[in-house]
């Protein structure tokens, strides 16, 4: 079964670019090829120029993932000690892992206290995996659906935040079915349909044609499903 | 938090295996019941051992010195660490797998063998204080070990350790790709426990047996330490079984790293990582 067909998508530094489309499209696998978690049958991955299949780790390095699921996290460990731990599995030393962990919670406004991420909400344990992926400062980003379990606050706080990384000179991919989110703060759009990209441009583009991002994702199911 | 562009470094592999570590560590300390039973158990293995060293007469033994209380103890000592080894990958890969911390860990610049070596620190600490509570329990009993041939016996432990843990690492691979079923773990741990003459000296087992005892690496690693560790013992007994034990571990240890940087390279073509 093919899952993901000729996806080619580039995103450029100090760049937001959305990645959207229908459930079972093939974000998450092409998340996770770009994570090194799925191995594709062919084609290439490069992350800050280097090719992820022959040097994963030099590109491992260089990119900070945050998977849709609020698994990934050690449940019976506090926020901090989650950080310390993931901050040394990438490239901080123990020392820089303790101290950017408490800039990392207050990014994201979780407590630095002594509860158990046993006893976070789903959204707090998203907004815990979102400090986990920034705490080494990876010069590109790849979010899948991060705002799914963040009320209201916490989706503007995230899109704020990705906003300042982008400005920062950050590369940021975020798959993702908040539409009304995607249409404010991304600069581009990537609309994946059945493991292909259908569309790929500009946003301020579609709205300068008077266009929605949903009404625009309507009319290309439309036509994926009528040829 | 300054989330301009900082320099990138390499990632320290002791220092990731120290946080691993760490980690094991810190979720240990959050199952206070969990230790509690587990020197407990040692005190109560330790306690049958004594029990049955006197329904047990030393003839019996034969070819080895001293009494059942003695032997008991070097075979509960090398059970222990067999659990160790063959314990510890699988429960961590399949714990990882289902918590979803494998893909996490496996997302950064993180090796597999770096992930086995801190994996194992922990429950080696442990054993390692299992393994003196064990001796000191015994020698509050009555034991008569060669006390001398401890030295001796420190590399032996240390190879046992190993084959037990190469033994572990192809479960741990098989685990990645079947997701459940663990075919290895509990026929090793019950093999070197009645075949390997871990509780009961092989020449006691029916012939055919006796066969099997020989592809079993705790075999050879009990007969080394028994050799170093009872009274009588020599280094012409020592060295042979040692020796085997050494060539055994060295091609299953790269067999089995082998084996589970290509479960984890199946399980990424397949897209099953993090499934379980």
């Amino acid at each position: 079964m093919v899952v993901l067909a000729d996806v080619s998508l580039s995103v450029g530094a100090g760049e937001v670019v959305a990645l959207v489309g229908p459930n079972g499209a093939g974000k998450t696998t092409l998340v996770k090829v770009i994570g090194g978690l799925v191995e594709p049958t062919r084609g290439r991955v490069s992350i800050c120029g280097i090719d992820a299949l022959a040097r994963p780790m030099d590109a491992r390095s260089r990119l900070g993932v945050v998977l849709a699921e609020d698994r990934g996290l050690y449940w019976r460990l506090t926020a901090r000690q989650n950080l310390e731990f993931f901050g040394v599995m990438s490239t901080l030393s123990a020392a820089e892992a303790r101290d950017k962990a408490s800039d990392s919670l207050r990014l994201v406004s979780l407590p630095d206290d002594d509860k158990l991420v046993f006893g976070y909400s789903s959204g707090m344990r998203s907004r815990l995996n979102l400090a986990r992926a920034l705490l080494a400062e990876p010069p590109v980003l790849v979010l899948d659906e991060p705002t799914r379990s963040l009320d209201q606050a916490s989706k503007e706080m995230l899109w704020g935040l990705l906003r300042g990384l982008a400005r920062d000179g950050k590369a940021i991919l975020v798959c993702s079915h908040d539409l009304e989110g995607v249409a404010r703060n991304c600069d581009r759009l990537a609309v994946l349909m059945g493991g292909r990209v259908q569309f790929d441009g500009v946003l301020s583009d579609i709205a300068r044609g008077g266009e929605t991002v949903a009404a625009m994702m309507a009319d290309l199911s439309r036509s994926a499903t009528s040829s | 938090m300054n989330v301009g562009r900082r320099r990138l470094r390499k990632p320290s592999a002791v220092a990731q295996v120290g946080a691993i570590a760490r980690r094991d560590f810190r979720v240990q300390l959050t199952y206070h019941f969990d230790l509690f039973l587990q020197f407990e158990g040692v005190a109560f293995a330790v306690g049958v051992a004594l029990f049955m060293s006197r329904l047990i007469p030393p003839e019996r033994l034969l070819p080895y010195t001293g009494g059942y209380f003695d032997f008991a103890l070097i075979g509960l000592i090398a059970t222990l660490l067999a659990g160790v080894g063959l314990s510890t990958f699988t429960a961590s890969f399949s714990d990882a797998q289902r918590e979803g911390t494998l893909e996490t860990l496996l997302m950064g610049p993180v090796r597999s063998t770096t992930i086995l070596l801190g994996t194992l620190v922990l429950p080696l600490a442990l054993a390692t204080t299992e393994v003196a509570a064990c001796l000191g329990i015994g020698i509050a009993l009555g034991s008569h070990l060669e006390w001398s041939g401890v030295i001796v016996a420190i590399p032996v432990f240390a190879l046992l350790l190993t084959s037990f843990g190469a033994i572990g690492v192809l479960s741990a691979a098989i685990l990645v790709v079947t997701k459940r079923g663990n075919p290895l773990t509990a026929l090793v741990t019950q093999a070197t426990a009645v075949l390997g003459g871990a509780m009961l000296p092989v020449s006691t087992l029916p012939e055919w047996a006796r066969i099997i005892a020989h592809v079993i690496p705790s075999f050879y690693g009990l007969n080394a330490l028994r050799a170093a560790l009872l009274p009588g013992g020599d280094w012409s007994e020592i060295l042979p079984n040692a020796g085997v034990l050494a060539a055994i571990t060295a091609v299953l240890l790269p067999l089995s790293v082998w084996c589970l940087s290509r479960a984890l390279r199946i399980a990424r073509v397949a897209g099953t990582l993090g499934t379980y």
